[in-house]
């Protein structure tokens, strides 16, 4: 009786290390790299940081797909730093709203400046046809 | 400076289309615009694009940009800026969302004419006194009068559209408050834009003497 007693008590030590798990559906915040000829960013190291924090939020590597998903939890401008292994890399200022919801985020310089670069281009592309024309036209 | 679609009513727009299709009609006449002056044309143009494109925005809810109207207007007489300025402001307008599509006709109107036309009959009359003054008073009024107009568009609005209670139907401040709201940050950015039309005359003549010689 007193083995059967002393092994009820001690029981519960065994669940102790055991791993519980909730799967769950929410909406997180992805984010997904890839370098400017579009070749992929997989399986590369990051670190999050939470606002004004220095110890990271979350560490890991991206995905097969070059992402990562981060649920906030606190508002304000979350830093994600990303290595790559051959030595480029990221950082990535991410504004999280007081809903914990995505509030914005720092576009890519390529992204930032990609409408002066194609409106230029269409610009001189105009002017140029229409030199070609007056030349041709005063031949 | 730019007016999005929706501020502003048919009553406003069309006839302000009207007016400017018969303007740029009539720049495709009068512009002098030789093969050899194109290349210079062009630059100008894609500086205006530019300078266009980052809007600085101000207290009361406007946005102040410098344009080169002035500068454009010096350097190639006002139908040809006229022109050009148009090009820019249609392309910005069909795929850059900057000025919206409805909203264009008023911006050939105000930028593209007014400014350009201005700017131009200004430094003709400053320039018997002063070269550089007359530049710096062209890029003044470029960016001014333009903004003048967009002002005054903006704030007839509630005047000329609105339901039976008086409710605006469009853009629903009036004189009050656009002409203030737009017109003091453009009056201070006036001055960058003189500073930057003589400078830039200054320095296209001087580097690049080839491209802007017969201006």
């Amino acid at each position: 009786m007193r083995w059967l007693f002393a092994l009820m008590i001690l029981a519960p030590l065994l669940f102790a290390h055991d791993l519980v798990h909730r799967v769950s559906h929410a909406e997180c915040i992805a984010v997904s790299f890839s370098y400017a000829d579009q070749s992929d960013f997989s399986y590369q190291s990051y670190e999050l940081y939470a606002p004004g924090e220095t110890i990271p939020y979350q560490v890991g590597r991206t995905d097969k797909m070059s992402s990562l998903c981060f649920l906030p939890t606190k508002q304000g401008v979350w830093t994600l730093k990303a290595f790559g292994e051959d030595g480029h890399g990221a950082t990535v200022e991410i504004t999280v709203d007081d809903q914990l919801a995505l509030g914005g985020y720092d576009r890519p310089l390529f992204e930032k400046f990609q409408k002066v670069f194609v409106g230029l281009a269409l610009i001189f592309a105009l002017f140029g046809g229409l030199y070609f024309y007056k030349k041709r036209r005063g031949k | 400076m730019h007016i999005p679609d929706g501020f502003l009513s048919p009553a406003t727009y069309l006839p302000a289309t009207a007016v400017a299709a018969g303007l740029i009609l009539l720049a495709l006449k009068r512009a002098e615009l030789d093969a050899d002056k194109i290349a210079g044309v062009a630059a100008v143009s894609a500086f205006s694009f530019v300078a266009m494109l980052f809007a600085i925005p101000m207290p009361g809810g406007t946005s102040v940009h410098l344009g080169g109207v002035g500068l454009m207007a010096v350097l190639f007489g006002p139908w040809t800026a006229f022109g050009a300025l148009s090009l820019v402001l249609l392309v910005q307008a069909l795929l850059f969302g900057e000025g919206g599509i409805t909203a264009y006709g008023v911006h050939v109107i105000a930028i593209a004419f007014a400014g350009s036309v201005s700017a131009y009959t200004v430094y003709r009359f400053v320039k018997r006194f002063s070269e550089s003054a007359a530049l710096f008073a062209a890029g003044w009024f470029g960016l001014v009068i333009p903004a003048v107009i967009v002002a005054f568009v903006l704030g007839i609005q509630p005047l000329i559209a609105h339901d039976a209670g008086g409710k605006p139907l469009f853009f629903p401040f009036g004189l009050e408050v656009t002409l203030p709201s737009i017109m003091i940050p453009h009056l201070i950015a006036g001055f960058a834009e003189g500073a930057v039309t003589l400078m830039m005359v200054r320095f296209l003549k001087r580097y690049f003497k080839g491209v802007f010689d017969a201006v």
